[in-house]
């Protein structure tokens, strides 16, 4: 894991798992190969993270584990979204957009450095 | 992948054997095999499999909400693998021998220094500073460090828990109870917390609803821990077996000798009481064997998750050896009537060969029940770790919480502690008044029936 710190992107885990869930239920290997895929290998989450993430959420209600056999004939815990998840899910999306409308007022690109003209009158 | 399962057992190694930490290992199982097993599909060499795995498996820290650990993640189940992992060269490293002292730069930068905190020996203090070693930053000095062989590092770590064991009885006996204890650790300043904090208790928050609610202290018992108490229980097991050989052996000195008569009565009676005082002594003895380990019984336990496949492991190795003294003990119990029926039957009815009957029954019947008590005794010894935290005794299995003897009304509590001490007491007086020994012997089975009944009515349950 480069560049990210794993103290910003905590808070996002759940969305990102809660996302991938919309459409079918899934496993802990299977969720955390995409979160590495769609984030172009930029965002690797632990185990440990992952496990805890889910058993939180579980509690919660957000999502319900089940045990399958997979296709390879051993027994695996499946996750799938709840109503409620559905219902958090959308509520994380709408937060994100308004906390990445605040933050990217703080944000410059590289190169230009440009603070708005302040009114040092006051 | 041995080497992945291996990792695995030693993080969890020194955590309590409960379902929630059980879930999470097979969990976290299940994730690590799938991905160990699609990166060998995709061609990396184990070497690189493994340590990818090892490497993004996380901190075992951030399960300790999940794990109701929240206090407490001991050193030795810290997660140690850092980005060093990663590396050919340390995966291996790491792997094989994951319960090192909390070395690795994830532990020093997101673990609180706990090490640092409290050295409390030197041990400690030289695991502190090959902490603040690779601190420092030079790869090559922590792995230098680990110099020691895995042996070495689990001996270590074990000595450290005897002492600590020890240290904490010789706590009880400065009579210091263990409430007193509790409230005082509030004050006892920090570092003295950290230290009985990390000494394997923690705040348990364990099983549902009664449990939890009562808040009792839950106490995990370390591997090394249940082997000591074996140790002790078996070799006490022993001496009382042996204690109980000579009780029964004691009379056949004066039935022995009474047929020689004179002065060799008086010796019948010397071997008696030979025998009588020493089976006290070792009673004594083998009470005072056992008596360190009170404290599993009288507060609320756990075994950690080492402890129970330790356990259930010593328990599997004695199952032959039990069993085949328990068969040649009621064989011999059996048996031992054959000396006094030959003699009868043979014709043999002389008063001499009837005295020796009767002490050749003593003595086999002596042996044959040390060897059965010898077998439930250490088998007992076994049963009584694998019970605490469990109620349905399964070997290594995981566990609820302990089950809670007591009443729920303390009127019921105060008459009940006092049971058998009654119910002898009536025995003995009903007997004594009427010598109407025939049939008084009745209030036993009574009592037990009466027993059964209160703890249905009042007992305690915990769901």
């Amino acid at each position: 894991m480069s560049g990210i710190s794993s103290d910003v992107i905590r808070g996002y885990n759940d969305t990102m798992i809660l996302y991938l869930l919309l459409d079918r239920p899934s496993y802990g290997y299977e969720i955390s190969k995409m979160i590495r895929s769609l984030s172009d290998g930029k965002y690797i989450i632990k185990e440990t993270t992952l496990y805890s993430a889910f058993t939180r959420m579980e509690k919660n209600g957000l999502i319900e584990s089940f045990s399958q056999l997979a296709e390879n004939g051993k027994r695996r815990t499946y996750y799938r979204i709840t109503d409620e998840g559905r219902a958090c899910y959308r509520d994380k999306c709408e937060e994100w957009l308004l906390t990445r409308e605040v933050i990217s007022k703080f944000i410059v690109p590289q190169g230009r450095r440009s603070l708005p003209e302040r009114d040092t009158a006051g | 992948m041995e080497t992945i399962r291996n990792y695995l057992m030693t993080m969890f190694a020194a955590l309590p054997n409960t379902p929630e930490v059980r879930k999470a290992m097979d969990e976290l199982w299940q994730m690590m095999e799938d991905k160990y097993t699609e990166l060998i599909e995709e061609g990396r060499t184990e070497n690189e499999a493994i340590g990818t795995v090892i490497a993004e498996f996380g901190n075992l820290d951030e399960l300790a909400e999940t794990l109701g650990i929240r206090d407490y993640v001991p050193p030795a189940a810290r997660n140690t693998a850092g980005e060093e992992s990663a590396e050919e060269t340390g995966a291996e490293d790491l792997a094989a021998d994951p319960a090192g002292d909390g070395t690795g730069s994830q532990a020093d930068t997101e673990t609180p220094p706990a090490e640092e905190a409290a050295p409390a020996d030197g041990n400690r203090a030289s695991a502190a500073s090959g902490n603040r070693a690779s601190a420092a930053g030079s790869r090559r000095t922590a792995l230098a460090n680990w110099g020691q062989t895995a042996l070495e590092r689990r001996r270590r770590l074990f000595s450290e828990r005897r002492r600590r064991l020890f240290g904490r009885m010789d706590r009880k006996a400065a009579g210091q109870d263990q409430s007193a204890d509790r409230n005082g650790r509030q004050n006892a300043g920090w570092d003295d917390w950290q230290e009985t904090g990390r000494n394997s208790r923690y705040e348990g928050d364990y099983g549902r609803g009664g449990a939890a609610a009562r808040g009792r202290q839950l106490y995990t018992v370390s591997a090394d821990e249940a082997q000591e108490y074996l140790n002790a229980a078996w070799l006490a097991a022993y001496m009382r077996a042996m204690a109980i050989f000579l009780f029964i052996v004691a009379s056949a000195g004066p039935i022995m000798f009474e047929y020689v008569g004179g002065i060799w009565e008086l010796a019948g009676f010397v071997f008696f009481f030979l025998c009588v005082a020493a089976g006290v002594a070792l009673m004594i003895i083998a009470g005072s064997l056992v008596k360190p380990f009170k404290h599993l019984r009288r507060r609320k336990s756990c075994l950690d998750y080492a402890a129970a496949r330790h356990v259930e492991y010593m328990m599997e190795s004695i199952r032959t050896s039990t069993l085949a003294q328990k068969t040649i003990g009621i064989v011999l119990c059996i048996l031992s009537v054959l000396p006094l029926a030959a003699v009868d039957i043979l014709g043999l009815g002389s008063h001499f060969s009837e005295h020796v009957g009767i002490s050749m029954l003593l003595f086999l019947a002596g042996i044959g029940v040390m060897m059965i008590l010898l077998s439930v005794w250490r088998n007992g010894a076994c049963r009584r770790l694998l019970k605490l935290g469990d109620r349905n005794t399964i070997g290594g299995s995981s566990t609820r919480t302990q089950r809670e003897t007591g009443y729920v009304r303390p009127d019921v509590e105060a008459v009940m502690s006092v049971y058998w001490e009654t119910v002898t007491a009536i025995y003995l007086a009903w007997s004594f008044l009427t010598f109407q020994w025939g049939t008084s012997w009745l209030i036993w089975p009574l009592a037990g029936i009466v027993k059964k009944v209160i703890d249905r009515r009042y007992g305690r349950r915990d769901d």
